[in-house]
């Protein structure tokens, strides 16, 4: 059984690589040639982690061509349009002006069902106020509502509003990132301080604590009671 | 660009390092098929001395690569042949004619479709 267990293991960590090549995309974004990888080192990886029987090796070198065969494929898609409309097909304009382009949808045999799960899913229950709505490669639908149907924006009202930037995490865990510290121009006696307001002694009792761009603080204490200065 | 390379690179490597196992396999193969098939005339011809030593060796030279076999081969097919072995150098202990020739004519069957079944053919492809 520890043959087991270190084969897991092994595989594991290869097919964790195969997933890190694969990019920053989720399982419903994917495109077709990377589901088919995804799926094809799932089930490889599983035959030498059950069978004892199959030499290791039976299960990594295919692991390893796959691997390299997607990242060929990733390349040329950069570098050829052509290689990725052959690879990813096109995208799908399924609703233009509020009209529903019945052939598209035909030929992508997408069913109204599907149109309809997808624009509620948008938040938009009446067709006429989309100017598009765009079947991607991935099968996800984009759904851009018509300007006169959009929600005001603070701009269009000529309000100013103070952007708060990204926060940064100061304490993650109880341990405090010195690095984040210096990059926001604050010191230790800045964190005490912060941490006093909260009523908070250590650093360690804090599960997160941030700062935006405006210097507000947000903090969590292990505890789960949210302290409010 | 880079990574096309690597990626091609990696390929290319693979596919020889494969061939290379090939070759290997067929020369482990040969040398065991060639003592067998000696042995099994030796048996024949009541040559038992000769016998035990050919079938010792063809077991030896088996042995000798069981990192390689266990590592590449399907463990059924390399433990086949081992028990197979371990029984031709049995019956040419006990002078056992018949038993001997049918253990010599499993390891060679055996080690034929090995070989078939690892070779670059629209067979095994399909």
């Amino acid at each position: 059984m520890i043959i087991g267990v270190i084969r897991t293991i092994i595989l594991y960590i290869i097919v964790m690589i195969g997933i890190r090549i694969m990019g920053k995309r989720q399982v419903g974004q994917l495109e077709p040639s990377e589901l088919v990888l995804a799926l094809l080192i799932a089930d490889i990886a599983a035959v030498p982690m059950q069978e004892y029987g199959t030499p290791l090796m039976a299960g990594v070198v295919p692991i390893i061509v796959l691997l390299s065969l997607a990242m060929i494929v990733s390349v040329l898609n950069v570098k050829s349009v052509r290689f990725r409309e052959l690879m990813c097909g096109t995208p799908s304009i399924i609703i233009r002006d509020g009209k529903i382009n019945q052939k598209e949808m035909t030929q992508n045999r997408y069913t109204l069902d599907e149109l309809f799960e997808q624009l509620r899913q948008s938040g938009v229950t009446d067709i006429t106020q989309v100017q598009y709505a765009i079947l991607e490669t991935s099968g996800q639908l984009s759904v851009l509502i018509k300007a006169a149907e959009r929600p005001v924006t603070v701009h269009q009202m000529a309000l100013r509003v103070e952007d708060p930037g990204i926060p940064v995490t100061i304490i993650e865990d109880g341990k405090i990132m010195g690095e984040n510290l210096k990059l926001r121009g604050f010191n230790e006696a800045w964190l005490q301080k912060v941490l006093a307001s909260y009523r908070v002694e250590h650093a360690e009792e804090v599960f997160l604590l941030t700062v935006d761009e405006r210097n507000q603080t947000y903090c969590a204490t292990k505890a789960k009671k949210e302290v409010e200065p | 660009m880079k990574r096309l390379w690597i990626s091609i690179f990696l390929i290319l490597a693979v596919v020889a390092m494969t061939f290379v196992g090939s070759y290997h396999f067929r020369e482990i193969n040969q040398n065991v098929s060639t003592l067998i098939t000696n042995a099994e005339l030796a048996a024949l011809s009541a040559d038992w001395d000769e016998v035990k030593r050919l079938s010792e060796e063809a077991y030896q030279s088996w042995d000798d690569h069981s990192f390689f076999l266990y590592s590449t081969m399907r463990h059924l097919d390399t433990d086949a042949i081992y028990t197979a072995l371990v029984q031709a150098v049995g019956c040419a202990q006990t002078k056992d004619e018949h038993g001997f020739v049918a253990a010599a004519r499993t390891i060679t069957t055996k080690l034929w479709l090995m070989e078939e079944t690892d070779g670059l053919s629209l067979e095994n492809i399909l």
